[in-house]
C-alpha cells in the first residue's frame, strides 16, 4: 500500500522509523526516539542502542490506546542538541528543507507540523519541545515536571526531561493533555502531582522579564512586541518585571544537565541492549571503552566528560551542589512572579531556525546558549508552551508563555486565545 | 582545563580520546567551563533538592482482599495457629 504521505516523510526524513500501514489512519500519533513502543527500535537517536527493541510499551503509550501510532521521531542522541543534528537522522525543516527543525524533538516538531491532525509526543531535557515548537511553526507543550508518567523513556537527564505535546491545533493539546497525564506507580515523581483541572481560566496577567529581548536577532525583538501589543489589545495586562536570578539558569541548568546525563549513560557499555557486538576476549574495561568510543557521538562524548568532571573532588560541592542551590534561587524567581501574573513571556528563541550544515558546525558552548530563554522553566519543572509568534524570511518566530507548577490549565487557555488572535501559517507541503 | 587532564577525566568516563580529537574537546570542555563562570558569586545554600517539584512518598492504600480458597494455599505453605510461618531470621 502507498500512502501519499510517504514522500513527505522520505524527504523530511522526520522518522528514524514508521508503519507504513498506519499512515493513512485519521487519530494518529508518533512518539520520540527514546520513547519506547513494542514493536518498534527505540535508539534514543544513539548508534549505541542500535538494534534495541524494547518489549513493553511506554505509559503514555498504553494511555493512547485507539491512536494509531505511526513511528518514532528522530531527535538529537539522548536528547542533548537544540537543532537535531548530533542524532542518528537529521530530520529537514517543514518551511525550508535546508533549516534545522530545532530540537531535541526536533522529527516530533516535523510531523506535527506536516501531518494533519498528528500529535507528536516529544521530550524536554532543557527546551527541547520549545526550540524545535518555534522552528517548525507549531504548538509546543511542555507540561509540569512529574505531570506525564515517564515510564519507558530513555533516560537521558532524570531531574528534567518530561514528555510533551506538539501539535498544530490547540484543541489537540486540550484532548491529549488529560489522556496522557496522572500519577503512575512505576514514576514515583509522577505521584506528587495534584490532579490536572481544566477550567478554561482566562488569562488576564502576564510579566515580560527585564531586559528578555537584549541579544536576540531584530525579528524576533520585532515580533516578540508585537505579540504582547497584541496580547495588551485583548485586555491582557503586561507588566516588565525583574528575575535578578535569572542569570544563574543556563549555567547551573548544564551542570545538573551534564552530571545527570553522565550517571545515567554510565549503564551503555555494549552490555543488555543495544550493540553487543564486541570482542569478548577483551578485559571488562577495554570492552567498555571499546563500545563508548566508538558508538556514542561526539556531544554525548563531550557531555559524558564534562558530567564526569562535575562530580570528581570538590567539583561535586563546588559545581553540582552550588547549581542545584542555584536552581532553588531561579524557582524562588518564578514563583514569585507567578504569585502576582498567570504567566511569564519571553521569546521561544533567539533567532529563526539556521541552515542544517550552520547548526552542524556550531560549537557546543555556543548551541547550549542557544536555548537561554526555553531551557530555564524545564530546568525549574516549569509548564511552558512555544506559539508561533511571527513569520521572518517565510521561518516560523515562537513566543515562550510559562506558568507555575502544575498549572497547565492556563497555558491551554493561552493557546486557545493565540490561535483565534494570531494567524499562524502552515508549512505548504502539509498533508 | 589541560588537554592531560581532559584526557584523564574520559578515561574515567571510560571513553577513549585519540589525540586528533583531544584538542577540539579540550576547547570545548573550556568554552563550557568559562559559562559556569556565572555561578562563582551564587550564595551557598544547603536547602537544595534533587527535583525541581516537591517529591513524596506515595503509598498504595492498605486494602485487605479475601481469598476464597484460603485453607488450598495454606496447604503449601508452613503454618502455625491458622497463620503464615516465616523463615527463621536469628
Amino acid at each position: 500500500m502507498s500512502s501519499g504521505r510517504e514522500p513527505l516523510i522520505e524527504r523530511y526524513r522526520m522518522f528514524s522509523e514508521f508503519d507504513a500501514s498506519t499512515l493513512d489512519e485519521v487519530l494518529t500519533y508518533s512518539l520520540s526516539d527514546d520513547i519506547t513502543a513494542r514493536g518498534f527500535q527505540a535508539t534514543a537517536g544513539s548508534e549505541m542502542l542500535k538494534g534495541y527493541r524494547p518489549l513493553f510499551d511506554a505509559a503514555v503509550v498504553s494511555k493512547m490506546n485507539g491512536n494509531h501510532l505511526i513511528g518514532k521521531t528522530n531527535m538529537d542522541e539522548f536528547g542533548f542538541g537544540m537543532f537535531s543534528v548530533t542524532g542518528t537522522g537529521i530530520p529537514r525543516n517543514p518551511f525550508d528543507p535546508e533549516r534545522s527543525c530545532g530540537g531535541s524533538s526536533g522529527g516530533a516538531a516535523c510531523a506535527a507540523a506536516l501531518l494533519e491532525g498528528h500529535v507528536a509526543l516529544g521530550t524536554s531535557g532543557g527546551g527541547s519541545i520549545t526550540s524545535p515548537a518555534a522552528f517548525c511553526g507549531v504548538l509546543g507543550l511542555t507540561p509540569t515536571h512529574g505531570r506525564i508518567s515517564r515510564y519507558g523513556q530513555i533516560d537521558g537527564v532524570s531531574s528534567m526531561g518530561p514528555i510533551g505535546i506538539l501539535a498544530s491545533k490547540s484543541d489537540l493539546l486540550r484532548k491529549y493533555l488529560p489522556l496522557i497525564s496522572g500519577k503512575d506507580d512505576r514514576d514515583p515523581v509522577s505521584a506528587a502531582q495534584p490532579e490536572l483541572r481544566i477550567g478554561n481560566r482566562k488569562l488576564k496577567t502576564a510579566a515580560v522579564p527585564k531586559g528578555i529581548t537584549d541579544n536576540v536577532s531584530d525579528s524576533v525583538r520585532s515580533a516578540f512586541e508585537d505579540s504582547v501589543e497584541l496580547l495588551k489589545s485583548m485586555s491582557v495586562s503586561v507588566e516588565i518585571v525583574d528575575m535578578p536570578h535569572l542569570k544563574y539558569a543556563m549555567p547551573a541548568h548544564y551542570v545538573v544537565s551534564v552530571t545527570e546525563a553522565a550517571t545515567n549513560l554510565v549503564q551503555y557499555c555494549g552490555m543488555r541492549c543495544g550493540r553487543q557486538d564486541g570482542d569478548l576476549s577483551l578485559p571488562f574495561n577495554d570492552y567498555f571503552v571499546s563500545f563508548r568510543s566508538k558508538y556514542f557521538g561526539t556531544e554525548t562524548k563531550l557531555r559524558s566528560i564534562m558530567g564526569t568532571y562535575m562530580t570528581m573532588g570538590d567539583n561535586r560541592r563546588n559545581m553540582y551542589l552550588r547549581s542545584l542551590g542555584a536552581r532553588n534561587l531561579v524557582i524562588n524567581d518564578h514563583k514569585r512572579v507567578l504569585g502576582e501574573h498567570d504567566v511569564i513571556l519571553t521569546p521561544s528563541m533567539p533567532f529563526i531556525s539556521p541552515k542544517i550544515d550552520d547548526a552542524v558546525r556550531m560549537r557546543s558552548a555556543d548551541s547550549y546558549m542557544t536555548g537561554r530563554f526555553a531551557a530555564p522553566p524545564v530546568f525549574c519543572g516549569l509548564p511552558c508552551l512555544s506559539v508561533p509568534c511571527g513569520y521572518s524570511d517565510g521561518m516560523p518566530i515562537g513566543m515562550q508563555f510559562i506558568s507555575d507548577h502544575w498549572d497547565e490549565d492556563i497555558l491551554l487557555s493561552a493557546a486557545d486565545l493565540w490561535e483565534k488572535a494570531f494567524d499562524m501559517k502552515t508549512a505548504e507541503v502539509r498533508s | 582545563m589541560e588537554k592531560e587532564t581532559v584526557k584523564r577525566v574520559a578515561g574515567v568516563a571510560r571513553i577513549d580520546l585519540p589525540d586528533d580529537d583531544l584538542e577540539r574537546f579540550t576547547d570545548d570542555v573550556n568554552a563550557f567551563l568559562n559559562i559556569l563562570n556565572a555561578l562563582n558569586d551564587v550564595p551557598e545554600d544547603d536547602s537544595f533538592r534533587f527535583e525541581p517539584i516537591g517529591v513524596f512518598d506515595a503509598l498504595r492504600d492498605d486494602v485487605p482482599v479475601v481469598f476464597e480458597n484460603a485453607e488450598e494455599m495454606l496447604k503449601c505453605m508452613g503454618t502455625y495457629n491458622g497463620f503464615v510461618r516465616g523463615p527463621k531470621i536469628v
